[in-house]
């Protein structure tokens, strides 16, 4: 019911600090507003407030450091998608963003409402995990960075406190990655991620020339509670450092395993486990070529 | 004059551009949520939460405090019959004694804002005493437990031909077995469903969306206990219908008129997605058992098959639905011996009824998919097995009727064939396929169908149409007809047929919506046909007028009436082209004259005889025909699948307007490719799972294939200008030959649609197996 419904629009962030620091009403963020007002048609429940942050200028930048660039968390998917830094050297992040939603979508919705959104299947986490990219959180008397990988702890739930917000996401630079992003879903646009699988790898020259393996990240969407990283795919693929078949394989295969997936309206468990592999396998193919 | 060379006709056969397009897409089309009256009230339904139960009491008390509620109206507020079904009087307008589905309405609020409607619409407290549910038709057929007290039986159809079917098939030279299922299939137009009821004249006005106002009017009379003659049905611009908005409207209808009448204020129901997913009726699920035996020459010489339809909780429109079933269950051909069983169930699940193809997509599936079974088995080629077996003139359909005329399937097999590049391709794919490093898999499928036109056997004595025609004195035309756009071109396909028989330019028609206090009722815009139903009933209308306009021409030209040829706003001297009057000038002269412009028109269905005991007779009096052939692709690992091309070669009898016929052909593809590997209407336990459009997937553009569409013109004797129907074949041939072309491509047939990735992998998988199995040994 929206009888009693409050939205409020502070026009700066510190002003959205102090409103969300004394409003008494559970409340949600409105962002882009592509999750929180589709939720909120589905379910008047979901928040008796919404603060307004869309038009606070200062969440919408992206600006580049030393060692990392800091994305505002009201950075449009679109505005993230023009940013030539990323089309340079992060492939997954742009793979995954380009996927989410539809043009109409994408000019709306904001990197931090999919973060805040904590879906399992948000499109732009698995790359941004992959890459170690922590989350700024800052309410009126703190200020916290926490890993993104630490930030969820299940399906629509994360660390962040009532009076808290997501500021930024920091992204370490790492040009010496290669990534690459794929998913299955439903159909080919506007859909809902049934599985995705980000890649991140990074090579050294070995002194007899073969190129080894000097980091891997491997990020899993859709398929357990939150987005996870791969560990032990992972630590698999780094201590055998180069990509036979059979090291390949194994991947893959350990991959399927560490997915915790279930059955639901869009798809099964067996499916989920095994296109992780799948996935996996088809991106070292494509980041091991493209090199 | 006309050289032989140039077209007869000047309108009709051209691509003439949607006349409502403009409207629409500046946003200027009013869709009945567009409207707006003073003191309108809002409409909520409330609805049962279970599948099956009786219900112990209703308490409005709670909903009646709430400040803004106007009215709760349950099943004791009726001031009229507390009964909406269609055909079989089996569905109460809200629930009394029992709810039969998860989803039944038993109560309507309305209050003064839809926020109000919906905030009250969760105050109506209920008490029920739940009870088991019929879920699957094997349940339902045992009758263990019944959803009505009569029994769970909605309707049966047999058809019986020729020799004891057991010992027809003890000749066949090979006889192949297989069951198949099929889902639902939910037709989600953009629009749902909604109208607005204004209390008038001591009587009812409805606006809204629906593809029968006719129905609509019908269902107000009864529930209001008000004669017909007081109830009017003004149509609004539709959003789609897709048979979703032929009977299921009437229920809204009737409810949004019983408040607005007692209340004495207009109201406006409109239904919002979940609810539309959850209530409105679906395609109907069926499990299909099929068994087709073929004699050494390949000619299919025995078929016999047992359906169980899913009807859900009420009869709605299956009886008819499924009629359809019973009569195209053998597909386009020529079969001596049949046996058919086409049995409707009760269910305690939402009710299923009209859905474009009627009951035949689905029954089209399980014959072509058995088809395609026995061509891979015998080695055969798919086009000539199915000309082999083809309906053509003087031969008879399973149900032994007869084709006289208007027959072109066998010309539209040999035009899919080539115009798909089928034999080219099938090498190509061929060739990619036995190369194992391919990521992909390819296969080409088809389909052939016949679909009888109008209502048939059935519903002949629904199956007439009316129009009402006024020239104004300044040459500018109004029409009016009993059909309804609804998004699929029928204001145009018509603006052209009258244009060509008046002789008037298409620019100076003015398409009105329906009305039933102008035409009189003219059936449902259904069974593809529209064209030829409100076609026909314009033409009476014109011919009428244009005789008069030819002698008023002939008068000016100093002419005899034999001499005058009307064309594009000009009735001309046939001798002599420079010597004409416009049709502005002879409007405005029959105005002076005193000559009245203004005619209705009417016409009624050929007869047709059927015996619905035996299954045999005429069940239509013509029937289109089509062949598709699909492309498709599969991913090998990930069991992804893509259906990149569709050729459709279509008889539709005369092509009105060849532009909107392709865009028909490609909507139809759409669908169908929606329907065979995508849709997925998921429930449990009698509950709807997918009840949203990011659950309940249909395809975008990107999903869709490349269309090429074909037509063959065998023209009907009893069409507008030769012309039979097109909307719903567009989609009939297309699940069954995409999941051919999938099964060819995955090398195993598969037996239930929606065709999924999951599932695709999992036989892929399966085979892999046992392959690498094989290699070991
Ligand atoms: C048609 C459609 C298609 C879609 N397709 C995809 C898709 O393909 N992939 C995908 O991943 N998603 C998809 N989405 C979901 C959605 O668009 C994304 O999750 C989007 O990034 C959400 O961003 P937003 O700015 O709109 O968030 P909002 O709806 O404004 O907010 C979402 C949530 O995040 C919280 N939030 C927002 N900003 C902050 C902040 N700064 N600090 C803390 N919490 C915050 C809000 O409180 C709210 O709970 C789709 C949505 C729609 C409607």
């Amino acid at each position: 019911m929206l009888r009693n419904f409050k939205v409020l629009t502070p026009a700066s962030l510190n002003e959205a600090l102090y409103v969300i620091n004394n409003i008494e009403q559970p409340f949600r963020f409105l962002a882009g507003g592509t999750d929180v007002l589709v939720r909120l048609k589905d379910n008047p429940a979901y928040a008796q407030a919404l603060v307004d942050i869309s038009k606070i200028g200062e969440l919408a930048k992206i600006e580049e450091h030393k060692s990392t660039f800091v994305i505002g968390s009201g950075v449009r998917h679109e505005a993230l998608l023009a940013y030539g830094p990323f089309i340079e050297n992060y492939n997954g992040l742009i793979e995954a963003v380009a996927a989410i939603g539809s043009p109409q979508i994408r000019t709306l919705a904001t990197v931090g409402g999919n973060i805040g959104n904590a879906s399992p299947a948000g499109d732009s986490i698995g790359p941004l995990m992959a890459f170690d990219a922590e989350v700024e959180l800052r309410s009126q008397d703190s200020n916290r960075i926490v890993k993104l990988e630490d930030f969820f702890t299940g399906p629509g739930k994360t660390v962040l406190k009532h009076n808290e917000i997501i500021t930024k996401i920091i992204l370490p630079k790492s040009d010496a990655l290669k990534s690459g992003w794929k998913r299955l879903g439903q159909r080919r646009a506007v859909a809902i991620s049934k599985v995705s699988v980000t890649l991140a790898l990074g090579f050294v020259k070995h002194s007899n020339g073969s190129d080894r393996i000097a980091d891997v990240r491997i990020a899993l969407g859709a398929v357990a509670p939150t987005v996870i990283r791969a560990r032990k795919a992972e630590k698999f693929l780094l201590e055998n450092q180069t990509l036979t078949k059979a090291v390949i394989k194994e991947a893959c295969g350990l991959v399927a395993r560490e997915a915790r997936p279930i059955t639901d309206i869009r798809s099964n468990t067996e499916y989920r486990s095994e296109m992780c592999g799948v996935l996996l396998g088809d991106l070292i193919e494509k980041l091991a070529c493209a090199r | 004059m006309l050289t032989k060379k140039q077209s007869l006709y000047s309108v009709v056969g051209k691509k003439v551009n949607r006349v409502d397009a403009y409207e629409k897409i500046v946003g200027g089309a009013r869709y009945v949520d567009d409207l707006a009256f003073e003191d309108m009230l809002f409409a909520k339904m409330v609805c049962s939460t279970i599948p099956s139960g009786r219900i112990k009491k209703i308490d409005k008390s709670r909903a009646l405090k709430l400040k803004g509620v106007a009215g709760v109206f349950t099943a004791e507020d009726i001031t009229g019959l507390n009964k909406i079904g269609c055909v079989v009087d089996d569905q109460p307008l809200l629930a009394k004694d029992a709810v039969r589905f998860a989803g039944e309405p038993f109560a309507v609020v309305a209050a003064e804002t839809r926020e109000i409607a919906e905030e009250a619409a969760g105050l109506v407290d209920i008490e029920y005493e739940p009870l088991e549910p019929v879920l699957t038709v094997d349940d339902s057929f045992s009758e263990k437990i019944k959803v009505h007290p009569k029994g769970n039986v909605v309707c049966h159809y047999k058809v019986r031909k020729g020799d004891n079917i057991d010992e027809a098939f003890g000749k066949s030279f090979k006889v192949y077995e297989k069951t198949f299922t099929i889902n639902y299939q939910e037709h989600l137009y953009l629009e749902t469903q909604g109208c607005v009821a204004l209390p008038e004249n001591e009587g009812i006005t409805v606006y809204g969306s629906f593809q029968c106002p006719f129905y609509v009017q019908g269902a107000v009379s009864t529930a209001l206990g008000l004669p017909l003659a007081k109830v009017r049905i003004l149509q609004c611009v539709v959003g789609g219908g897709f048979g979703g908005k032929e009977d299921v409207p009437s229920e809204y209808a009737a409810k949004a008129a019983l408040l607005a009448y007692v209340l004495k204020k207009p109201v406006k129901l409109i239904l919002d997605r979940a609810q539309d997913l959850m209530v409105s009726s679906k395609r109907h699920p069926m499990k299909m058992e099929y068994k087709v035996g073929v004699t050494k020459k390949g000619k299919i010489n025995a078929l016999k098959v047992r359906v169980l339809a899913d009807s859900g909780a009420y009869t709605t429109l299956s009886t008819v639905v499924l009629f359809r079933s019973s009569v195209h269950f053998g597909g386009p051909y020529v079969i001596p011996n049949v046996s058919g069983d086409i049995i409707g169930l009760y269910t305690n699940r939402v009710p299923c009824g009209a859905y474009r193809g009627f009951g035949t997509p689905q029954v089209i599936y399980a014959m072509e998919s058995m088809i395609n079974i026995i061509c891979n088995d015998l080695g055969l080629d798919p086009f000539e097995f199915r000309k082999a077996n083809a309906l053509k003139k003087g031969a008879a359909s399973i149900t032994s009727h007869k084709i006289k005329e208007s027959c072109g399937l066998i010309e539209t097999i040999d035009k899919a064939r080539k115009e798909s590049e089928y034999d080219r391709r099938k090498k190509e794919f061929d060739k990619w396929n036995a190369d194992k490093s391919k990521r992909t898999l390819k296969g080409l499928g088809v389909s052939s169908i016949f679909y009888g036109m109008n209502l048939g056997a059935k519903g002949w004595f629904y199956d007439k149409a009316g129009s009402h025609i006024q020239i104004c004195r300044d040459g500018s035309v109004t029409l009016c007809v009993g059909n309804v756009e609804m998004g699929q071109g029928a204001k145009t396909v018509l603006a052209q047929i009258a244009s060509e028989a008046l002789g008037c330019e298409i620019g100076a028609i003015n398409f009105t919506n329906v009305d039933t206090g102008i035409v009189p009722d003219s059936g449902p815009t259904v069974a593809s046909r529209t064209t030829v139903m409100s076609g026909n009933a314009l033409l009476d209308a014109a011919n009428k007028l244009r005789k008069k306009l030819v002698a008023a021409a002939a008068e000016s030209l100093k002419i005899k009436p034999n001499q005058v040829m009307a064309k594009l706003g000009k009735y001309y001297n046939i001798k002599d082209s420079h010597q004409f009057v416009s049709f502005k000038d002879l409007a405005g002269k029959c105005y002076l004259d005193n000559v009245g412009l203004s005619e209705m028109g009417y016409y009624v269905s050929p007869k047709v005889e059927y015996d619905l005991q035996s299954g045999q007779g005429e069940p239509y009096y013509v029937y289109s025909y089509a062949t598709a052939v699909s492309e498709v692709e599969i991913d090998k690992k990930t069991g992804e699948l893509r259906v990149n091309k569709m050729t459709c070669a279509h008889d539709i009898g005369r092509v009105i307007n060849p532009m909107l016929a392709s865009a028909q052909v490609e909507g139809g593809v759409a669908q169908g490719v929606g329907y065979a590997i995508m849709e997925n209407m998921v429930s449990e336990k009698g509950h709807i799972k997918t009840l949203g459009l990011s659950t309940y997937v249909i395809p975008t553009t990107k999903d869709c294939p490349e269309v090429k569409s074909v037509f063959v013109e065998d023209k009907s004797k009893d069409g507008p200008y030769g012309a039979k129907g097109l909307g719903e074949p567009s989609l009939m041939p297309v699940v069954a030959s995409v999941v051919n072309a999938v099964s060819n491509a995955a090398g195993h047939q598969f037996e239930h649609v929606p065709v999924l990735p999951e599932r695709v992998w999992e036989v892929l998988s399966e085979k892999n197996s046992s392959e690498d199995e094989s290699e070991v040994k």
